[in-house]
């Protein structure tokens, strides 16, 4: 009876958590481009990596997590933001050798199932379209965490990593020289609405 | 690589242009026809090994504007047929010729024309139309008044250009591509020139068989100018892309337009040599004025 006592604060805050989780996680999210990055890497002749990143990234997440079936991501990219600290190179990237992004001005990505893997990331499976082609591809996303910020809201952010082939998606330019794995960052955050 | 790349974008296209130049002339010899339709199959056919070379078959439906190229090559040779074994028909050959560069334009343009609306887009797709027509015509009217030699010069300048300006736009894929083209109609044009009886006239008094030369066909000889066929279209659907999507700006677009326009001009009035140094001139401008909006 004692240790029912004891143990009895301890369960009402796992299940004040629990039910706080659920709740926070049917909210929807909407990201914060300020704060949201979309970085790769690539190689370079084989011998060193090429970083950029794009700049303009929208969309909007939420994440149920007493019932993952509800959840729901979808971010959109333009893909004319590319910047790799070179406009030259910018530029050749915009042109049809890679993106074509005057043709395929958008990279999207919705997301169509949500699971926890074994290793406690989220399993973010969906459509990514990118360079006219779509392909299905899963994200494995970290949750940094989740609260209050100064300005009253409440903010969500994940992490994630990926590596894509952009054959895959019709980029056979220069492969090679340009490495074929493009290497992504995924760095959300979202404010809640 | 860089070997590799060079070799499969001229050696391919030039060798299949000029194995089709010089099979055509044998076939020539027996159809008279096949002197104005022999040298736009060769050169499609030799573009689109090239294109195939470099960057594989394209897939279908095509994805992006330069993957419609080969079909754009096939279409136009399979028109230059069409009239070459066909009647002469009321109204001539342009209202047929106009509806394939509309198509072309159309399908070249179509992810940006919902983004302009009906009537910008109208007023672009019309305005690439008129000047790839124009651009046509005055090919074909040069090839009905220059000799091989100057006209294969006129041509294989303009396709350099073309892919040098593009290049400098800073698309390499496009370049390439417009590589192959000059190096196809450079392999038909050398196999013209070597084969037997193959003669440097200047065939002043042709009428227009879809810029065929007439001393080609009286000769029995595959016509290089039956060619611009292939190539005036081709010119076109590179100029149209590079524009709207490699930054290639209207200046450099409007120059290599010109180009055969002014070498058209001067060669009507027999200077066929000036000529090609007129279309010479444009072509720098071109190059010029992309590399200076770089």
């Amino acid at each position: 009876m004692h240790t029912v006592r004891r143990l009895a604060p301890t369960a009402a805050l796992v299940a004040s958590l629990l039910s706080s989780l659920g709740a926070a996680a049917a909210d929807r999210y909407q990201v914060d481009p300020v704060h949201t990055f979309v970085l790769f890497r690539v190689q370079h002749l084989g011998l060193s990596y090429s970083y950029g990143r794009f700049t303009q990234v929208d969309g909007t997440f939420s994440v149920d997590e007493g019932d993952l079936a509800k959840s729901a991501v979808e971010l959109t990219i333009r893909a004319d933001s590319i910047a790799t600290q070179d406009a030259k190179r910018d530029a050749h990237l915009n042109s049809p050798d890679f993106f074509n992004s005057k043709a395929f001005p958008v990279i999207r990505f919705v997301g169509k199932r949500f699971a926890r893997g074994a290793d406690g990331h989220l399993q973010v499976t969906g459509d990514l379209t990118l360079h006219g082609v779509t392909r299905e591809i899963t994200l494995p996303m970290d949750h940094v965490g989740e609260g209050k910020d100064p300005w009253g809201g409440y903010r969500s952010g994940y992490e994630g990593r990926v590596s894509l082939k952009r054959t895959d998606y019709g980029m056979d330019f220069m492969v090679g020289p340009v490495g074929e794995t493009v290497e992504l960052i995924l760095a959300v955050e979202g404010i809640r609405q | 690589m860089f070997l590799k790349l060079a070799l499969l974008t001229t050696l391919v296209p030039a060798l299949v242009a000029a194995a089709g130049v010089l099979a055509a002339s044998a076939v020539a010899q027996r159809r008279k026809d096949a002197a104005e339709w022999a040298a736009p199959v060769a050169v499609a056919l030799a573009y689109g090994a090239g294109h195939t070379a470099l960057f594989g078959l394209p897939p279908w439906p095509p994805v992006e504007a330069s993957q419609g190229f080969p079909t754009l090559a096939l279409a136009a040779a399979a028109l230059a047929v069409a009239e070459g074994v066909g009647r002469e028909r009321r109204g001539g050959r342009w209202p047929l010729r106009c509806l394939l560069l509309l198509v072309a334009t159309v399908f070249f343009l179509r992810p940006l024309l919902a983004a302009w609306g009906p009537v910008a887009g109208g007023a672009r797709v019309a305005a690439g139309v008129a000047l790839a027509t124009g651009a046509w015509a005055a090919l074909a009217g040069a090839g009905r008044v220059m000799a091989t030699l100057p006209l294969a010069l006129l041509l294989i300048t303009s396709a350099t250009s073309l892919s040098i300006a593009i290049l400098l736009a800073h698309s390499a894929s496009l370049a390439q591509l417009a590589g192959c083209l000059a190096a196809a109609l450079g392999g038909a044009a050398a196999a013209r020139l070597l084969a037997r009886g193959a003669r440097s006239v200047t065939p002043a008094t042709n009428r227009d068989r879809g810029g065929a030369s007439a001393a080609g066909l009286a000769r029995g000889g595959v016509s290089v100018a039956a060619a611009t066929a292939v190539a005036a279209p081709l010119f076109a659907a590179f100029a149209t892309t590079a524009h709207f999507y490699a930054d290639l700006a209207l200046i450099p677009v409007a120059f290599l337009a010109g180009a055969p326009v002014a070498a058209w001009l001067v060669a009507r009035q027999g200077g066929e040599w000036v000529a090609v140094v007129a279309a010479a001139t444009m072509a720098a401008a071109a190059v010029t004025t992309a590399a200076l909006g770089d």
